[in-house]
């Protein structure tokens, strides 16, 4: 049954960006998950799953674009929002055009990250 | 005798000879020969005069004649003695005198055995008339034999003294000739030392222990509007002005009591102003202690001094660049940092207009005040966003860009400051807003550096009118003019002139850089700023900018 239902993955190493963004897709009827780390991401994922990731580009350690190479790595196709606090026009260019669904600059109208959502459900 | 012909130093007597001391003594030798020879003749005219008046009255006859003859000739002869002490120590003299006064003796005596002849009709000394022919003619040999010698002897010593006099004069000669040279040479050292005083570009005086100048400089006449020649002479409070005496007086006395003194001050010259001087008195100690006066040497150092305090500044100002380079570098970082929890106020907020709905239907009053706060924090992550835009580094990179985009950028950043000094800014853009070919961040640098100093002229006044004017207009096909006008104080004549130089300020806070930079980004764009005052007070800035770049051969 789950497995039908599209979750949000956040991935963010920001505690109150994770927990804002939890209750925002909640209030929106959407299921999520929400991850520290780039690492505990891929520790617990389960590539069966269907949804998105709502990916923070800067993280410590590992970060969004890393992250990103390796689920192409493991051929995991996942579709993915980046979001930012410090946009690079260049960075999100080439993100892009590695399947990224799109990108958002912190802060952004909230309207905005639920539209990107659909469309990753979309695909 | 005589001299060497052609100067070999070949004896004693040549040095001997040109010393002024041997001069005097053949002088006097020859004086003194000539002397006795006066009395001599003298003495013997004398004595023949009185015999024969003696004679001719009567007086004394025969014997009595020849006896009185003998004694004047013992007489003449003891006072010759006398004189003969003195004589020189010539030998060749002494001979001949000596043998002149026997001769003289030996005639009286003959004269005298005649007459006792004559008397007694008694040969005295045999055939005395045999005897007294012999004597006489062996005795005027011999005087004539002795005036000879007497006489060459006088040659000789008169020969001698010529050369002697010869030589001095020629010492002479060559003495005064060398005394001329060196007194030459001392002028000329003079005025080498005077040209050489005169041209350093820093006051020398002496100035001797009465305090009165003794030598002044040129520079230094020339700072006091005098000549050397008024100065020299002159008391020192009497050239400098009381006041000023006042002030160096003591480094007087310290230099006349023989310490070295050196000291900055400044000092007002007639012709110069205020300068900065920097003084040094030296003592000219005489033996071990008499100080005989003191040298002053003053530097002008007012210039150097105000090249000090600007690289002082300046380097104030790099720290402050620095700092503010160092900040512009922060921005980044901080942008990302604040950005994070303007997102979670942004979704928080949202969040609660959801669960609001969801919860007790639409609230007329919290969910817009909900929204407000999504709105607010999405407009904080703009500003933040384009202040960081603002301080990023990079190449400039030129495109056609709207005006009022980079109008609209600037009135955000400044918000906050024209609100808080109750400034209005009067946008007039044209129907079709105008584009340009440049780099936005660099135009908006310009243009916020611009209304940022339009606001600090307008708080420096008290008045009603606190308005700033921001136009962009297009006077002719390709060109941009944009306006900045302001309702300040405007600016002074000197300003005008310097308002784009770097380092030029009037603010006290600042770095006189700004407008530095914007003429320096206007002219990479090829355009021009200027500055001119308003009529009704104020200034305006004005930029030109060719509409196309570079690229466009517009003339503006």
């Amino acid at each position: 049954m789950w497995t039908s239902d599209p979750t949000v993955f956040i991935v963010d190493d920001d505690d109150a960006f994770r927990d804002a963004a939890g209750k925002l897709l909640r209030a929106y009827g959407f299921k999520s998950e929400a991850f520290a780390s780039a690492e505990d991401f891929l520790d617990q994922f389960d590539p069966s799953r269907v949804g998105c990731l709502l990916l923070d580009l800067q993280m410590p350690g590992m970060d969004g674009v890393e992250l990103q190479s390796e689920l192409r790595r493991r051929n995991i196709p996942i579709p993915i929002i980046f979001i930012t606090g410090n946009a690079q026009v260049p960075t999100a260019v080439s993100n892009m055009t590695a399947g990224a669904v799109d990108l958002l600059e912190k802060p952004f109208p909230p309207q905005e990250l639920i539209s990107a959502i659909e469309r990753a459900f979309g695909q | 005798m005589g001299l060497p012909s052609n100067g070999k130093p070949h004896d004693s007597e040549a040095i001997e000879l040109t010393s002024p001391e041997n001069l005097n003594e053949v002088s006097d030798r020859i004086f003194r020969f000539v002397l006795i020879l006066i009395g001599l003749v003298v003495s013997l005219g004398v004595v023949s005069a009185i015999l024969n008046l003696s004679t001719r009255y009567g007086l004394i006859t025969g014997l009595a004649k020849d006896v009185v003859a003998l004694l004047c000739t013992c007489v003449l002869i003891i006072f010759l003695l006398f004189l003969y002490r003195r004589l020189p120590r010539d030998r060749t003299t002494r001979i001949c005198l000596s043998l002149f006064l026997s001769c003289a003796l030996l005639h009286r005596i003959l004269g005298l055995t005649d007459e006792f002849s004559a008397l007694n009709n008694v040969p005295i000394l045999g055939d005395s008339s045999r005897l007294h022919s012999a004597s006489r003619d062996l005795l005027s040999t011999a005087a004539i034999g002795a005036v000879c010698a007497t006489v060459y002897c006088l040659v000789l010593s008169l020969r001698r003294c010529f050369e002697c006099f010869r030589v001095n004069s020629d010492r002479m000669l060559k003495e005064i000739a060398d005394r001329k040279r060196a007194e030459e040479s001392a002028r000329r050292n003079r005025q080498e030392l005077r040209l050489i005083t005169d041209s350093v570009p820093a006051f020398i005086v002496y100035v001797d222990s009465a305090q009165r100048y003794r030598f002044a400089n040129k520079p230094y006449a020339d700072a006091l509007g005098l000549a050397p020649d008024q100065i020299v002479g002159r008391h020192v409070q009497e050239v400098i002005g009381r006041n000023e005496y006042r002030s160096v007086s003591h480094h007087i006395e310290a230099a006349l009591s023989g310490d070295l003194t050196e000291f900055d001050s400044s000092v007002s010259y007639r012709k110069l102003g205020p300068r900065l001087m920097h003084t040094l008195f030296v003592p000219d100690v005489y033996g071990d202690e008499e100080v005989r006066g003191f040298f002053v040497i003053a530097h002008d150092i007012t210039e150097r001094k105000r090249t000090e305090e600007q690289i002082q500044q300046h380097r104030r100002e790099l720290a402050h660049i620095s700092r503010v380079n160092t900040m512009g570098e922060m921005a980044s970082g901080l942008a990302h940092e604040l950005n994070q929890p303007l997102a979670a106020i942004s979704m928080y907020a949202d969040c609660g207009v959801v669960a609001l709905q969801s919860i007790a239907g639409d609230d007329a009053e919290l969910s817009p005040i909900l929204e407000k706060i999504q709105l607010q924090s999405v407009r904080a992550g703009e500003i933040i966003r384009r202040l960081k835009r603002f301080v990023s580094k990079g190449p400039p990179s030129c495109e056609t860009i709207q005006v009022s985009e980079v109008f609209d950028d600037v009135l955000t950043l400044l918000e906050s400051e024209l609100d808080t000094n109750g400034i209005s800014v009067d946008v007039q853009m044209p129907e079709v807003p105008p584009t340009v070919h440049a780099d936005s961040i660099q135009l908006e640098q310009v243009i916020l550096n611009l209304v940022h100093n339009a606001a600090e002229a307008i708080t420096e006044v008290q008045s009603d009118r606190r308005e700033i004017v921001l136009q962009a207009r297009t006077p002719q096909h390709g060109i941009v003019e944009i306006i900045v006008r302001d309702t300040g104080p405007g600016m002074s004549e000197e300003t005008l002139k310097h308002v784009f130089d770097a380092f030029y300020t009037t603010k006290s806070e600042g770095m006189g850089i700004g407008l530095a930079i914007c003429r320096t980004i206007i002219e990479s764009h090829c355009g021009k700023i200027s500055v001119t005052c308003n009529s009704d007070g104020g200034s305006t800035f004005r930029i030109v900018l060719p509409q196309n770049g570079r690229e466009s051969h517009v003339d503006l």
